[in-house]
């Protein structure tokens, strides 16, 4: 809940007691000024539009999803999500079921700060994202299922039980869980998620005589919030790492 | 064990003293044939009679036996043959060192949970009760504290409390908490029976013939004519019997190797039986290791086949948990992944003990998961993964492409700067392992691309990016191309010279 929405239900609840008092002839001790110490309710994405498009961020808590096609930067928006997220000294964890991450692509810090976890295909990356949320303590765990092998005893995709079950465990841990699907039906939380994100891809940039890959232009756009949705601003990333 | 210097007469001794220890040391590792008649005979067990009787069952004797039993009838002293003949239904087993062994070794740690100075005897262990007077009320109190901590392993015991090492022992023999006040060690024994000493049979058998049938009449012999006529064990037990023992209590290290293990009863193929023992195995080896305050940190899992070779597998552990669960899906994953090559007849656990992180976290510290939560949670996931598929993720020292590895996860809890918005650079979509690819060649440069679902012709390109490395060992060669396609996708592909093939190794995503 954000600390707007507390303040609101504080200032309803004062009104009905001072209505109460005033009714029964009670005389209520002077009001001193509330201090809501709540924990944040959000973690940061470190773009400074997609957070005012989110309220603060990605509500903790809750499941929310980031879905694009084929080189639109799913994984490089996932790796900056998480690198930021652990910024603030809290850890993050990436449970990639494709084992699809490059180590080099995150800076030495930010690997220590990140939890890496390769389960074998779709049903052990639930389960371990069921088992992390379970431990708590973690800002952010991101669930990668793009590329995730089958799973024989999914052959439909992710149960709407499983997401409820993940649903109710981010709440418990006051993690916020993304996943993160390449669109497919079967793979997306759909109505579990409070908020979607998409990313889309513009265009690919190409520099010098003999070209170089320099990065892809995408936008990245908020599809779902609950409580209104409004589009980020298109978001550029930066050059390749090539090896 | 080492032997310590310090050893000295304390003022006061106790014995914890294990009830029948042939078979409490089978009924912690198998605890369901406490209910069933059985008994334990003074042959040792023989793994490679699994199933069958011990040999030479026949004549020799039992020397515990469980209620079931002796409510049909079986005694102690009695025979193989006897037994049986009594009660057809009866299951014998041979006394095992082995599981004496560890029985012996989880008292001890069980009793260090009460007392630091601690010396092993055949039947149970001596703590020096001097220095514990001051920490309980009574030394009924402390009795009972002793025979409380022996249960967390699985082991009922009896207590004797007294002035020295010889009649603490005897004491303990009469069950419960026995406290014996200083200067009436004497008195204690007098009335008793000769049987109650622990001397040997010879010995008891020429005291008889002089017409000693009680510890006072013994303790009225004078020490060096008993001495003289009958041996240094006539002239100990004379001592004994006035109720003086002026040997030291020497301190014993606690035992380092926590391991638990049993012999099977049949041969057994399937993994299901092993994993039943499995689990029981675990709860005593969590229950020693809590008594010292340790964690696992890493398992060795034991088969011994029936063709008389060891299967030994090395499970290790993220970090040190004391999750029985964990530690069970842990074993479970590595004997279903690769079940037993031949029938099992013995299954043996080691523990490899570490501490466990108790960390004080920081008053202004961002929040985080507790050291030990957190423990327990990597725990959980290489259990369900695999140790190695677990923690922060590191490149390897090694320009080999796409290298990856993890490294025990221990986040610091220091925030950072953040880097700036929109910084990081495109990241890239390894596939592990790389994909086949048919690559068509234009100019020297690829012009078409086609890997299962992913093709088309080739819009824009740079490369190539040569790497290669390892010729001393596994060399690589690599010379790799950024591609788009006219679907708009960014791959890496690569042609390996050595292999003379190209591969997909990834999308930039």
């Amino acid at each position: 809940m954000s600390s707007a929405a507390v303040d609101l239900r504080l200032a309803a609840a004062r009104r009905v007691l001072a209505e109460t008092s005033q009714h029964l002839g009670l005389v209520l001790p002077a009001q001193r000024p509330s201090v809501v110490r709540a924990r944040p309710a959000v973690v940061s994405t470190g773009i400074a539009p997609l957070d005012l498009a989110l309220h603060g961020g990605l509500p903790r808590g809750r499941i929310s999803e980031l879905s694009g096609a084929r080189s639109s930067g799913r994984m490089a928006v996932t790796l900056h999500l998480l690198a930021h997220a652990s910024a603030a000294g809290e850890p993050v964890a990436l449970i990639d079921a494709a084992d699809a991450l490059e180590p080099d692509d995150l800076s030495p810090d930010e690997r220590a700060r990140l939890l890496w976890v390769r389960p074998a295909d779709l049903r052990a990356a639930l389960r371990c994202a069921d088992l992390l949320l379970d431990g708590g303590g973690f800002a952010l765990v991101a669930l990668y299922l793009v590329g995730a092998p089958p799973s024989a005893a999914l052959p439909r995709g992710v149960p709407a039980s499983a997401w409820a079950r993940l649903a109710q465990r981010a709440l418990g841990a006051n993690a916020a869980l993304l996943v993160v699907t390449d669109g497919d039906p079967r793979f997306r939380p759909g109505a579990f998620a409070a908020v979607g994100l998409a990313v889309q891809r513009r265009r690919a940039l190409w520099v010098g005589g003999a070209p170089l890959l320099d990065g892809v232009e995408a936008e990245l756009m908020v599809r779902r919030l609950r409580g209104g949705a409004a589009p980020a601003e298109g978001f550029r990333w930066g050059a390749p790492t090539t090896p | 064990m080492g032997r310590s210097d310090d050893a000295v007469s304390p003022p006061r001794v106790a014995f914890v003293r294990v009830r029948e220890l042939a078979l409490s040391a089978l009924l912690r590792v198998e605890p369901e044939l406490a209910l069933q008649p059985l008994a334990v005979l003074d042959v040792a067990h023989d793994l490679a009679r699994a199933g069958a009787l011990p040999p030479g069952y026949g004549a020799a004797r039992v020397i515990a036996c469980t209620a079931a039993a002796r409510a049909l009838g079986v005694a102690v002293g009695q025979t193989g043959h006897q037994a049986r003949a009594v009660a057809p239904d009866l299951r014998l087993r041979g006394s095992s060192a082995e599981l004496a062994q560890r029985a012996r070794a989880a008292l001890l740690d069980a009793v260090a949970t009460v007392g630091a100075r601690l010396a092993p005897a055949p039947q149970g262990v001596w703590v020096d009760a001097g220095e514990l007077s001051g920490m309980y009320e009574s030394e009924a109190g402390l009795g009972a504290a002793l025979t409380e901590a022996p249960r967390r392993v699985g082991l009922a015991v009896s207590v004797g409390i007294a002035g020295n090492l010889g009649v603490a022992a005897v004491a303990a023999r009469r069950g419960g908490v026995t406290v014996i006040p200083a200067g009436e060690e004497g008195r204690y024994l007098g009335p008793l029976a000769l049987e109650a000493l622990p001397i040997s049979e010879a010995l008891r058998a020429e005291l008889r013939r002089f017409g000693v049938t009680r510890v006072a009449e013994l303790a009225r012999l004078p020490v060096d004519a008993a001495g003289l006529r009958l041996g240094e064990e006539a002239a100990r037990a004379v001592r004994l019997a006035r109720g003086e023992d002026d040997r030291p209590l020497v301190p014993h290290a606690l035992p380092a190797r926590f391991e638990e293990g049993v012999d099977l009863e049949w041969e057994v193929q399937s993994v299901e039986p092993l994993l039943f023992v499995t689990r029981r195995l675990l709860d005593a080896l969590v229950a020693r290791l809590s008594c010292r305050g340790l964690g696992v940190g890493g398992m060795v899992l034991s088969l011994d086949l029936v063709s008389r070779v060891s299967d030994e597998r090395a499970l290790p552990l993220a970090a040190p948990t004391r999750d029985v669960p964990t530690l069970f899906a842990l074993v479970r994953s590595a004997l279903e992944g690769h079940g037993p090559p031949d029938a099992v007849r013995a299954l043996r656990i080691t523990a490899l003990p570490q501490p466990l992180r108790a960390t004080q976290l920081g008053l202004f510290d961002p929040p985080g998961p507790a050291p030990e939560r957190l423990a327990l949670t990597l725990s959980r996931l290489a259990a369900l993964v695999g140790g190695d598929r677990v923690g922060a993720p590191s490149a390897p020292d090694t320009h080999r492409p796409y290298a990856a590895a993890v490294t025990a996860f221990d986040p610091p809890r220091t925030p950072r700067e953040p880097g700036a918005d929109g910084a990081r650079a495109m990241a890239l979509h390894v596939y592990r392992p790389p994909r086949e690819a048919e690559v068509t060649l234009g100019a020297g440069a690829p012009v078409g691309v086609r890997s299962g679902e992913v093709r088309g012709r080739v819009v824009a390109c740079s490369g190539p990016w040569r790497v290669q490395g390892e010729w001393w060992a596994e060399a690589y060669a690599h010379e790799g191309y950024d591609v788009e396609l006219e679907d708009g996708g960014l791959y890496l592909i690569a042609y390996d010279p050595i292999a003379a093939r190209w591969r997909l190794d990834g999308v930039y995503e």
